[in-house]
């Protein structure tokens, strides 16, 4: 138990630096695709996401290093805060149009089978009227030839 | 690309514009310049407001109509970057800013931050 728990331990110390590395490489050589990354919160279509992946390169090179990674995990913060809450208020309509798509069509074939009901209803009483008409007309048949 | 930008205009315009001190100095930047054209990392960094609050302001404030958008003639562009996306101030967006910054002015809430703009 207690060598697992120094293994884990030191397998970690040396994966939590390893990671840290990966991370600021990522962070620091690839703000761009960072950013190309962060802008996907936004849904399809957003200017948005353009726009953010334009600003980054606004005045190339006299913006300081460290200001661009900030800029960076401002736009996360943003994309967050902005892009994400637009994509499931977006989820959100899209499923209550199915939603209310599905209750339409329930409801016209609901509204088909009362119909059809209806029809089925006046066929049934007008052959009903007629048979009992028929029913009528040979009973006063028969007593006229008896 | 209209439906999706309509959708989220009407989820800004949901709330009424809070006065914040944010607000008040992204006001002060675009009236510096009433007529010209307003970036957004540049007036991110003359007014000192974060990304994360200066965006969804001006998403507001296009929903109100007090500003007007587009993007930059790709012609004119020299460096190696895409098209950047401009906002304008508005007939309307000029009266209800300078209206803004009047009552501003006249709140103690706002006292050292217009001390800090006179200076």
């Amino acid at each position: 138990m207690l060598n697992e728990l120094v293994d884990a331990v030191a397998s970690a110390g040396i994966q939590v630096p390893v990671a840290a590395l990966i991370f600021g490489l990522t962070f620091g050589l690839a703000p761009g695709l960072l950013l190309r990354v962060i802008v996907l919160l936004y849904p399809k279509g957003d200017p948005r996401r353009t726009e953010l992946f334009a600003e980054l390169y606004d005045d190339e090179g006299k913006r300081a290093y460290l200001e661009r990674v900030v800029w960076v995990f401002e736009q996360l913060e943003l994309a967050l805060r902005e892009g994400l809450r637009l994509r499931v208020a977006l989820t959100r309509t899209a499923r209550r149009r199915r939603r209310a798509d599905r209750r339409e069509i329930a409801n016209h074939e609901e509204r088909i089978t009362a119909e059809t009901f209806d029809w089925a209803q006046a066929v049934v009483r007008e052959r009903a009227i007629t048979f009992q008409k028929r029913a009528r007309r040979t009973k006063d048949d028969e007593s006229t030839s008896h | 690309m209209r439906k999706l930008q309509s959708y989220v205009q009407n989820l800004y315009r949901l709330r009424a514009m809070r006065k914040t001190h944010a607000l008040v100095q992204v006001a002060f930047a675009l009236l510096d310049d009433p007529d010209g054209r307003h970036w957004g990392y540049d007036t991110s960094r003359r007014t000192g407001v974060r990304a994360g609050v200066l965006y969804p302001i001006l998403a507001r404030m296009l929903a109100e109509g007090w500003l007007t958008d587009g993007w930059e003639d790709p012609a004119t562009i020299t460096d190696k970057r895409p098209p950047r996306r401009y906002y304008r101030l508005t007939a309307a967006g000029r009266a209800e800013l300078g209206a803004l910054l009047a009552e501003a002015r006249k709140s103690a809430r706002f006292a050292a931050l217009l001390r800090v703009r006179t200076c």
